[in-house]
């Protein structure tokens, strides 16, 4: 116990990480689900709507700043090291901060439920004068505020470490251009937490200053201006969103070169696209404002279309890489095909709502709701399950279980389009987001009711998973005693390219008793293909 | 490195641009500063990569750098563990739940960070 709490051992900082988001998923999850059993039926009553405010504040704050985005930060912390040949992390103290931060401040925000006037209830935004003191008058709103700094400092902490290794712990023969994709993508994500998350944290002081400072920031009574509330945290917010999916490019971008048994197709045209989306993410965030009147509709929207060229970019070379391979369906290569079906919906509606007079009908109505839970949720969620299964064996020494983690994807896959799905149409058809029930209008009912129990099978198939990790856990000491030691190779997939699987599965406390020589951007498939 | 510098400098110069055309665009203060402040910090991290450049010789900038060349070398301080991390993650949690609610607490918990900061200084030195 000590071990973990002490420790800056990037291989345990990274599964600290990961472990904890493991549990806000659930906690989240099991929030989401309370929320369709309240929308299964037309006037249902089985949260107020205090409570049901409470409920997508949490959910929506869990999943985007305690799931999806410090998974990538996880897995990252995991990877770098090993796949630039590193020992550690460049300052490893650092890093460990950053995981108490992190997990402090999820237990900050949730703590909010047992405040005088409950959890903080403004939705993820917070916008003022919501999160104001005026009408977020307890505790709660407080508690999420300081939850959100502590994120806000773990996760710059977070890009310095990335950035500084990246750029200086490279092994000899690892130059910029021979890295890994997942490598890269960290790189132009730490860059956009470096432009980006201060001014979360500008926004977040001057939010407490207006609620006890006596500040007027956001009170237009006062000289101030709830607009300038939403122009800093949709500057956060926006990049904060590829935050959460250039990692998930690099997973998939390495699942589907091994899988596909062939050197990734455009390596450099998917870096430079990860640079141009970063670049592109900074000048696109008022498009979540389009409705205010308030910003120049012409200049976001234009780099809002703009920004769907680079992510094409990559699409066109992940088929590129399949294209004439020698596919294995493996369970990680599944949900990468998942992503890329779900993402590529998710992707289009994005491009639609980029276009002012169509965001005029969707914005905060359910067409929203399946736009960011496609990308998100059928984006990185699935990317999140892809690298999990992929690389579970190189950091536990054993492969999860390849039936349960097929009937995992099936379940989930249709799972999640029937939760999914219907929302676009829920959303045109009128429906508003963040509402606790609706009239029995149109069709709304129905296909309320398919997407609670798409939820419902969500459940089941997330249970799947956590099945797998339980038998493959229980199973792991006899199959170490069986061997002698770690029962799996090197490279237990077969076909890797990059540097951790060159070295044990889990690797040793400095990653390599011995580095390969790196000539390629495969040096591993260069160790077990070619003759030196 | 060098790709790093260029990539840093491209993104400078397309915020500062982007900047540019969203002033003219909408007359706007705050967007227009921060993508004005994005492009400065960018450029400033490319331009001190740019400097810093010129004295490194970094063995993962070479292509044919072997890794027994490299053997010896020191690469830093390498923590196999500490507690101070987290005793300072409490103090920074402390010091916010100060700001908030108690000026004790805020003060008591900057007083915190900072002598942890000194053994945290101290901790590097021996190792």
């Amino acid at each position: 116990m000590m071990k973990w709490l002490t420790t800056t051992n990037h291989k345990e900082i990274g599964i600290l990480y990961m472990a904890t988001t493991g549990v806000f998923f659930v906690i989240a999850g099991l929030l989401a689900l309370v929320m369709r059993l309240q929308l299964a039926q037309p006037n249902e009553t089985l949260v107020s709507p205090s409570a049901f405010n409470e409920l997508f504040t949490l959910h929506g704050t869990a999943m985007i700043f305690l799931v999806i985005a410090p998974f990538g930060f996880g897995l990252a912390n995991y990877l770098i090291p090993l796949q630039i040949g590193a020992p550690d992390m460049a300052f490893p103290r650092l890093n460990a901060l950053g995981v108490w931060l992190f997990i402090i401040s999820g237990l900050v925000v949730f703590s909010g439920v047992f405040a005088a006037g409950g959890a903080a209830f403004a939705g993820w935004t917070a916008f003022a004068p919501l999160s104001g003191i005026q009408i977020s008058t307890g505790g709660g709103e407080d508690l999420w505020i300081i939850g959100l700094l502590l994120n806000a400092i773990a996760t710059i902490m977070v890009a310095i470490n990335f950035i500084t290794t990246i750029l200086l712990y490279r092994a000899p023969g690892m130059t910029m251009w021979r890295m890994p994709v997942f490598t890269w993508e960290m790189l132009a994500t730490a860059l956009m937490i470096l432009m980006a998350f201060p001014a979360l944290a500008a926004v977040l002081f001057e939010l407490l200053i207006d609620r006890h400072y006596g500040g007027h920031f956001f009170d237009p009574a006062n000289g101030g201006n709830v607009v300038l509330y939403q122009h800093l945290f949709w500057f956060f917010g926006h990049p904060e969103v590829y935050v959460m999916i250039l990692p998930y490019f690099g997973v998939v971008s390495e699942i589907i070169a091994v899988f596909s048994g062939k050197p990734i197709f455009g390596y450099v045209g998917l870096v430079l696209s990860a640079f141009a989306i970063a670049g592109l993410s900074m000048s696109v965030w008022a498009h979540h404002m389009f409705t205010t009147g308030a910003v120049a509709n012409a200049f976001f929207s234009a780099m809002s279309f703009l920004i769907a060229v680079p992510t094409g970019v990559k699409f066109w070379n992940w088929i590129g890489t399949m294209w004439r391979g020698n596919i294995r369906l493996t369970t990680p290569m599944l949900f990468t095909i998942g992503f890329l079906l779900n993402f590529l919906l998710g992707g289009i509606t994005g491009v639609m709502i980029a276009s002012p007079p169509i965001d005029y009908h969707a914005e905060d109505s359910y067409f929203i709701v399946a736009h960011m839970h496609y990308v998100l949720g059928g984006g990185s969620l699935f990317a999140v399950l892809a690298a999990l299964y992929f690389w579970w064996p190189k950091f536990f020494g054993v492969k999860l279980s390849e039936a349960l983690g097929k009937w995992n994807f099936w379940t989930m896959l249709v799972a999640f389009n029937v939760v999914f799905l219907p929302m676009h149409f829920m959303g045109l058809e009128g429906m508003p987001r963040r509402v606790y029930t609706y009239q029995p209008y149109g069709d709304l009912p129905w296909l309320n009711l398919i997407s609670t129990i798409g939820a419902l099978l969500m459940a089941l198939s997330v249970t799947l998973f956590i099945l797998n990790v339980v038998v493959t856990t229980i199973e792991r000491k006899s199959a170490f005693a069986l061997a002698g030691g770690p029962p799996l190779p090197d490279d237990p997939w077969g076909g890797a390219n990059s540097l951790e699987w060159a070295t044990s599965c889990p690797p040793p406390e400095f990653n390599f008793e011995a580095l390969p020589p790196i000539r390629s951007e495969r040096p591993t498939w260069d160790l077990n293909n070619v003759s030196s | 490195m060098k790709a790093f510098i260029a990539l840093f400098f491209s993104s400078a110069a397309f915020g500062a641009v982007a900047a540019i055309v969203y002033w003219f665009s909408s007359r706007e203060y705050a967007g227009t500063i921060l993508l004005g402040l994005m492009a400065l910090g960018l450029g400033f991290a490319a331009g001190y990569a740019l400097l810093a450049e010129r004295e490194a010789n970094l063995a993962g900038d070479s292509e044919t750098l072997q890794h027994k060349e490299t053997a010896g070398e020191d690469l830093g301080i390498f923590t196999k563990e500490s507690a101070w991390p987290i005793l300072l993650a409490f103090a920074i949690l402390w010091l916010l739940i100060g700001v908030v609610w108690s000026p004790f607490m805020m003060y008591t918990g900057l007083g915190a960070m900072l002598l942890i900061l000194w053994r945290l200084g101290a901790e590097s030195a021996r190792v």
